[in-house]
């Protein structure tokens, strides 16, 4: 039951600048720990790690003014002690209806799959054929040489098979992003 | 530039996988955790091998135990259901097709004017720019080239130190794909792709429609290669902050039941996802019940129904 009297609204600004007085620094590294914080509830088996993750940081919001001021060391800690307390309590209070069995995610059909590949094509044409070349060839299921593929891109491109997943992954987020604004435009 | 990014070790991809797919002892999942949240080149690392997971997934390559857990404990968010939507459009892309169609103008793409159409006095302070440049770059390149020296033997020991451990993920990962081609080639389905999995939508169930009552129940054909079917219940409103449902076959007995549910407001209606293993719906009629969930108690609402026909 919330105190009137003690409840102070989460300080969302206050939140940002304790992570960096740079704005758009400040803004990456949230969401990098917010979606950090869903994949750490999400790993022990909860099934809504979005509202946890979203509890844990509006708690933090709540009190970044007093903890800002004496703490050291790196935020993003802190977070994970405070995402720790709210799993803890949400599998407390988690009633026996809801224990045995965790919701599966609902999957959308055939008419996204085919947005989806409609959304793909458009946005593979919009990044540099190098990337594209470098993301399907990476991404390929077709090669049963798969490793030995991958290791010849990176030496092609000088990086090592870490540096050349990181690249990999950076092209595919960007085209996911592009892939996700183009759906949503078709949805409207 | 990822160019020369050593960070993470890559024998932390199968500690990342563990952690994803909720494998991680107790004892070391503080540790993993910490480094996550504190070290920004790890977490991009657990997102990558996330994207690779995946894959992994929708190429039908998870043995049973982690697809489960993927399927129950990992796609619970809708950013990770639409990974899984785009893992599965971007492996329908064949490289031919694109190599036909024309590329699009990239990033690295530059238009250069030639300097013969630069204009005169640009080209009179380009000429003293280089001249001076000339110069400084001599006397640079003597004190770079000691620099160099110091860089290249620090890369050759790096590139060393990178095989080694290459060669030994290269073994791990040798063994893992034997194992797996192992399996594949023990099943009795013919040796073609495995066929990424697709969910069958129902019409969306209407509330109430009885069976008895001249009114048809909505049947759903589900095929043989369908890994998960997707019930989608209309909502006269959004009432409650969340919802709960159960699955009856047709004695009445439950099959399964889910909770934390929320209800999604398209233009058109509002609905509830259910995604179920098609493996639970064997050929017969099903009945869902749905609860609104109140802050204090659950409240029924009307009951839905649908026949699952198989092909």
């Amino acid at each position: 039951m919330v105190d009137e009297k003690t409840f102070q609204p989460p300080d969302y600004d206050g939140l940002l600048k304790w992570l960096s007085l740079d704005h758009s620094e400040a803004e990456a590294k949230f969401q990098r720990i917010r979606g950090d914080l869903i994949r750490i509830v999400a790993s022990r088996g909860c099934a809504a790690p979005e509202d946890l993750a979203d509890e844990a940081i509006a708690r933090v919001a709540q009190k970044v003014s007093k903890i800002a001021e004496g703490y050291v060391g790196d935020p993003a800690l802190y977070f994970r002690a405070v995402v720790r307390n709210v799993h803890r309590e949400y599998v407390r209070r988690r009633k026996p209806f809801s224990l045995d069995h965790e919701p599966w995610a609902a999957k959308v059909m055939d008419e996204t799959a085919e947005n989806n590949s409609r959304c793909i094509d458009q946005c593979l044409q919009t990044i540099s054929e190098a990337d594209r070349s470098l993301i399907l060839d990476y991404y390929s299921r077709d090669r049963s040489d798969k490793i030995a593929r991958r290791k010849a891109i990176a030496t092609q491109i000088g990086v090592g098979l870490n540096g050349l997943r990181i690249r990999a992954y950076r092209i595919r987020q960007r085209l996911f992003e592009c892939v996700t604004r183009c759906l949503e435009a078709v949805a409207v | 530039m990822t160019q020369g990014i050593v960070g993470p070790g890559e024998e932390d991809e199968l500690a990342i996988r563990d952690f994803l797919l909720g494998k991680t002892a107790e004892a070391d999942r503080e540790q993993l955790e910490e480094r996550l949240l504190a070290d920004p080149a790890f977490s991009e690392l657990v997102s990558a091998i996330e994207e690779e997971l995946i894959d992994a997934y929708t190429a039908g390559l998870l043995f049973d135990a982690d697809r489960q857990w993927f399927e129950t404990r990992f796609l619970v968010t809708e950013d990770r259901r639409r990974r899984v939507h785009f893992s599965e459009a971007l492996a329908r892309v064949r490289v031919e097709d694109l190599q036909k169609a024309p590329s699009g103008r990239g990033a690295e793409d530059t238009v250069v004017t030639p300097i013969s159409r630069w204009s005169g006095w640009i080209q009179v302070a380009a000429a003293a720019i280089a001249a001076v440049s000339l110069g400084s770059a001599v006397w640079m390149n003597q004190t770079l080239e000691g620099a160099l020296a110091e860089l290249r033997t620090a890369e050759e020991r790096v590139a060393s130190l990178q095989q080694s451990r290459e060669a030994l993920i290269d073994e791990h990962r040798r063994q893992l794909e034997e194992a797996e081609a192992r399996i594949r080639a023990a099943a009795t389905t013919p040796p073609k792709p495995v066929p990424a999995p697709r969910a069958l939508l129902v019409a969306a169930l209407s509330p109430g429609v009885l069976r008895g009552t001249g009114s048809s129940v909505p049947s759903l054909r589900v095929s043989s290669s369908a890994l998960l079917v997707e019930l989608r219940l209309e909502l006269a409103e959004d009432a409650y902050p969340g919802y709960a449902a159960s699955v009856h076959d047709a004695s009445g007995t439950e099959i399964f039941r889910l909770a934390d549910l929320r209800a999604r407001a398209t233009p058109k209606q509002v609905l509830i996802s259910l995604l179920v293993p098609a493996s639970y719906l064997p050929p017969g009629d099903y009945s869902i019940r749905l609860w609104g969930r109140s802050l204090v108690d659950l409240e029924e609402l009307d009951p839905y129904y649908v026949r699952i026909v198989r092909h």
